[in-house]
């Protein structure tokens, strides 16, 4: 029965992030087909349990039932019952007591490990999702390699600020798609990236930064202070990820402040302002880096990471 | 608090994740039990112990499944009277070798087949040549519970042994379903487990300070190496932190990354421990991992 408990407390779980939204604080949605798969097998494996069980326990009874009192033992019984015709028990039976020996020393590591499969149901129902933020900007590490290296030399050499989807095309079909990306920001004075293009304006932006120098650029994410930056810096970044939280990356500029700004560490802001170039002294180079002229403190949004769609 | 709260929310995100693999990989493991009889698996296995790990590093092909799925099944297929070395051949390169993970590697590497070629070269060399060193070394299949294997095999219950005694389809499935199940709860406890340590690494071990480490050949190859255990990613999305570190790693120590990681990591050794002697695993991850370095070393001289 214990059984049926972890598989149903296992898809109800699922159900429940699902029904509540919060499945995109631990996967990338795209992937929500395989964990639906997995809440459908789940309930079914769960059912079948149930029914097993409660067949096999009216069976037992039944059994009980027939044997009268000697059918606890069933040993016993076997000795004293016809031998001819419960023959074909024999190999069961003699499972069932081999079963039995063992199953005492064993009974609480197998409580053990029924334990451990109900920790994950029990902290994923109660303990909320909590989104990473800037204490995980660290451990998970960011660099800024030079971005006028030539990505075909390079591919994939961004992966962190920005957002390289150079690598789910050919050579000729990424330019065909980054130019086509370029067009849709390049030619707005004002470009103001929301949760759904943000990679993609990112991307569109770190590839052709001068094209999008002096333009105004708005977007949101959470302020993080990293090493080596003056009062008046601080880099705004999302988490962004492909498969689930455990992959995620950090994407995001470096932004300066009017001086008069106070922000701490995980600040959400939103930003807005011309984009220029400066050197950055720990990567030794300079980057694209957004002159504010206005910023707000926003609430945390509903869903803190962007995906890679 | 927050470090715990963010802790639980990739270690549920790793379960969710890894789950419905695991059910594929149970559920293929009980079609086995019902469908495959012993004497279909010797007839296709080569008797030599070289051509049947080779046999064992094709089949991969085969199966889409990744290491979260792959233990249960090469346990099954070792209960079959499946050669030790065509198992473990199997189990190595099954979560690399297969059309998923291949092509995932594909587009993660800009679309190009150097890289999937170099993943999967080496995944099978390593693969082989651990497969046959552990074939001389155990003549027989070090299960941690030899008799366990033959407990699950033969129904528990009365009510059970009648069924699959008749041999109609429907008692099979209904089969299928039990083993299924019992694969589940064999091996759930040691992903969850796993997904917890390795949450935990990912949480409190900044990869950014690792990342520092590879300054020649041979350290590089081991930060690969280490990482790739100790981040524990699904083998269907690690090309791309692969390709992600491209800037800082060379091909020979991505390549270790892209092989070591879904053959061993966290949460593989731990499902392996449960099935297999420790001294077993210990031996077949100290391969895994001289093989591995020497693969990576080769490549970075080949590939540059």
């Amino acid at each position: 029965m214990i059984r049926f408990f972890i598989l149903s407390g296992f898809a109800f779980m699922f159900f429940m992030l699902h029904y509540t939204g919060d499945i995109n604080k631990y996967i990338n949605t795209k992937y929500a087909y395989l964990s639906i798969s997995a809440i459908v097998m789940m309930g079914l494996l769960g059912i079948f349990e149930f029914v097993r069980v409660s067949r096999k326990q009216a069976a037992k009874e039944r059994q009980m039932a027939e044997h009268g009192q000697c059918s606890d033992h069933d040993g016993h019984c076997h000795e004293t019952s016809a031998y001819e015709e419960h023959g074909h028990e024999h190999d069961s039976e003699h499972d069932h007591m081999h079963g039995h020996s063992h199953e005492e020393p064993n009974k609480f590591k197998r409580m053990m490990g029924f334990a451990v499969l109900f920790v994950p149901i029990v902290t994923g129902l109660f303990l909320p999702a909590h989104a990473l933020d800037s204490s995980f900007v660290k451990a998970k590490g960011f660099s800024f390699p030079s971005f006028e290296q030539n990505a075909e030399q390079n591919p994939g050499n961004h992966q962190f600020l920005k957002p390289d989807s150079s690598i789910f095309y050919s050579k000729e079909g990424y330019k065909e798609v980054a130019d086509k990306e370029r067009e849709q920001f390049v030619n707005r004075s004002v470009i103001t990236l929301t949760d759904k293009d943000y990679l993609k304006g990112m991307e569109a932006i770190y590839n052709d930064p001068y094209a999008f120098t002096g333009k105004t650029i708005g977007f949101d994410g959470f302020a993080y202070k990293g090493v080596q930056v003056d009062g008046s810096h601080y880099f705004v970044f999302r988490f962004g990820f492909l498969h689930c939280v455990a992959d995620s990356g950090v994407y995001g500029m470096l932004v300066e402040f009017p001086k008069s700004a106070t922000i701490s560490d995980d600040d959400w802001v939103h930003v807005s302002g011309k984009l220029s170039w400066q050197l950055y002294q720990p990567f030794k180079q300079t980057i694209p880096v957004l002159k504010v002229s206005e910023w707000n403190k926003i609430d945390k949004p509903e869903d803190p990471y962007v995906y890679r769609l | 608090m927050t470090t715990i709260l963010q802790l639980n929310t990739i270690f549920i995100s790793m379960v969710m994740e890894a789950i419905p693999f695991v059910l594929i990989g149970v559920i293929i493991s009980g079609l086995i039990q019902a469908f495959v009889k012993d004497r279909h698996i010797s007839r296709i296995m080569p008797k030599n112990r070289f051509l049947a790990a080779l046999t064992g590093c094709g089949i991969g092909l085969f199966f889409p499944s990744c290491e979260c799925g792959i233990v249960p099944i090469t346990r099954r297929l070792l209960n079959k009277g499946m050669p030790l070395q065509a198992g473990i051949a199997f189990m190595l390169t099954g979560p690399i070798v297969n059309p998923i993970v291949l092509f995932s590697t594909y587009i993660a590497f800009g679309n190009s087949w150097e890289m999937v070629g170099i993943r999967a070269g080496l995944a099978a060399a390593v693969a082989f040549s651990a497969a046959v060193i552990l074939s001389y070394l155990y003549k027989e299949i070090p299960f941690k519970h030899p008799a366990e294997g033959h407990h699950l095999s033969s129904s528990p219950s009365g009510i059970e042994a009648t069924l699959t005694k008749q041999t109609s389809v429907r008692s099979k499935l209904y089969g299928v379903i039990v083993h299924a199940i019992e694969e589940f709860f064999s091996v759930g406890k040691y992903l969850v487990i796993g997904a917890f340590i390795a949450a935990c690494m990912q949480t409190f071990v900044p990869t950014s300070y690792m990342l520092q480490l590879g300054s020649n050949p041979v350290s590089s190859s081991l930060v690969m190496i280490a990482l790739a255990f100790l981040i524990s990613l699904c083998s269907e999305a690690d090309a791309f932190i692969a390709a992600s570190f491209r800037s800082t790693f060379s091909t020979g120590s991505l390549s270790a990354f892209l092989v070591f990681g879904p053959m061993v990591d966290i949460k593989n050794t731990l499902m392996l421990l449960g099935v297999f002697k420790t001294k077993f695993v210990l031996l077949l991850i100290a391969l895994i991992t001289c093989f591995t370095l020497i693969g990576s070393l080769a490549v970075g001289r080949i590939f540059g």
